[in-house]
């Protein structure tokens, strides 16, 4: 054997062992998807009917519980108000983790103008200044961009400055061939050391918030889904930009 | 680059509004859901344009409208009163307060011809306002 076809058969060896551990990873990552979304399933019913039925003790029991009683069963009703909330992120990973769907020519201001719209009642709650400068449109999936900006927009309404009325930019540029979204806000920030593991799943910070630790990861995941590349760029004490380069759609 | 200032308690009206502003591309816009966010705000950094509901919480159009007429910051930003009501004296009120138009609703999806009706006003507006000499430069 000369040294050319040493390293073919080196190459080939590398290729087929990069073969069998994709296939492998591919394997794991579908039963993960599938187990997710049985936990998903199976879970949805008891906790509504948790709800339904500490719902129906409030109402109906008021007098027998006491106040000290009702206290206590608000913690319940709290809990499975969080537990719901996560049962429905877990099932947006699941639909992550299934991969790329069809890809739409989706326009960004009607999705983020929707997203705002959802959220109507936090940027309400915490006072929000919004302001979007987004045109033209990107290939995506239509619900993933949603979820997407919804999630975005969500975290940066959940980590504001304490005093500080919160702003949220949502701007857009075309760049050749992609259009770069950045959804920045003047929050918390997030600490340099913490940034390279801030879409990493059940993560939790110094300065974590009510949250189910899984709002960043699922934007990564559709973004990759996508071939949207994600970054991150923060100032702790200043604020926060997200930045999605997008494949642009505009005809 | 017109910034835009849209009040409306109605996040789907302001939601659907926005979107179809946001079809020129000269456009960015800005938000608020009530008549005295949208005095502070733009106050605090004033628009080029306000558009605003006229039946809101809290502080509704006509007050927010004569608030914005009064502060020196923002008495010359042009206001279009945008609402779902044509009765005479709700338009009658809104001109007495200085609004620069009154726009309806439209009672169907189709947000595209108030958007146009918003765009136009601004390009005009400018067009309008620019010394003779410049109107004269081919």
């Amino acid at each position: 054997m000369n040294e050319a076809e040493v390293a073919d058969t080196l190459e080939d060896a590398t290729h087929a062992e990069l073969e069998h551990t994709s296939r492998a990873l591919a394997r794991a990552n579908e039963g993960l998807r599938m187990m997710t979304h049985g936990a998903v399933h199976d879970l949805r019913a008891p906790v509504r009917h948790i709800a339904t039925w500490t719902a129906a003790l409030e109402r109906e029991h008021a007098a027998e519980l006491g106040p000290e009683g009702l206290a206590k069963l608000r913690y319940v009703t709290g809990a499975a108000e969080r537990l719901s909330k996560l049962i429905a992120n877990l099932g947006d990973v699941s639909t992550a983790l299934r991969g790329e769907s069809a890809t739409d020519r989706v326009r960004l201001p009607n999705v983020v103008c929707e997203a705002i719209a959802q959220l109507q009642e936090e940027i309400r709650a915490v006072g929000a200044e919004i302001t979007v400068d987004v045109h033209g449109s990107v290939m995506f999936g239509r619900g993933a961009l949603l979820r997407v900006f919804l999630n975005l927009i969500g975290n940066a309404l959940k980590f504001g400055r304490l005093g500080v009325s919160p702003k949220i930019r949502i701007v857009g540029t075309k760049v050749g061939d992609r259009r770069i979204v950045r959804v920045e806000d003047n929050g918390i920030g997030i600490l340099p050391a913490d940034i390279p593991h801030v879409f990493e799943p059940f993560r939790r910070f110094a300065h974590s918030r009510a949250g189910t630790g899984l709002g960043l990861a699922i934007v990564q995941q559709f973004a990759d889904n996508y071939g949207t590349p994600i970054a991150v760029e923060s100032t702790p004490g200043v604020g926060s930009a997200f930045i999605l380069n997008f494949k642009d759609g505009t005809p | 680059m017109i910034t835009l200032l849209l009040v409306d308690d109605d996040m789907a009206d302001l939601a659907a509004l926005s979107a179809a502003l946001l079809e020129y591309d000269d456009v960015e816009v800005r938000t608020a859901f009530d008549g005295d966010e949208a005095a502070r705000r733009a106050a605090a950094d004033p628009p080029d344009l306000v558009v605003l509901d006229l039946s809101m919480p809290r502080m509704g159009g006509i007050a927010a409208l004569g608030q914005l007429k009064l502060n020196e910051r923002t008495e010359h930003i042009p206001i279009i009163v945008l609402t779902s009501s044509d009765a005479a004296d709700h338009i009658d009120r809104a001109y007495r307060n200085r609004c620069a138009a009154y726009l309806v609703k439209p009672t169907t999806e189709g947000w595209e011809p108030t958007a146009r009706a918003i765009h136009a006003f601004w390009i005009d507006r400018n067009r309008y306002a620019r010394p003779r000499a410049t109107e004269e430069t081919p």
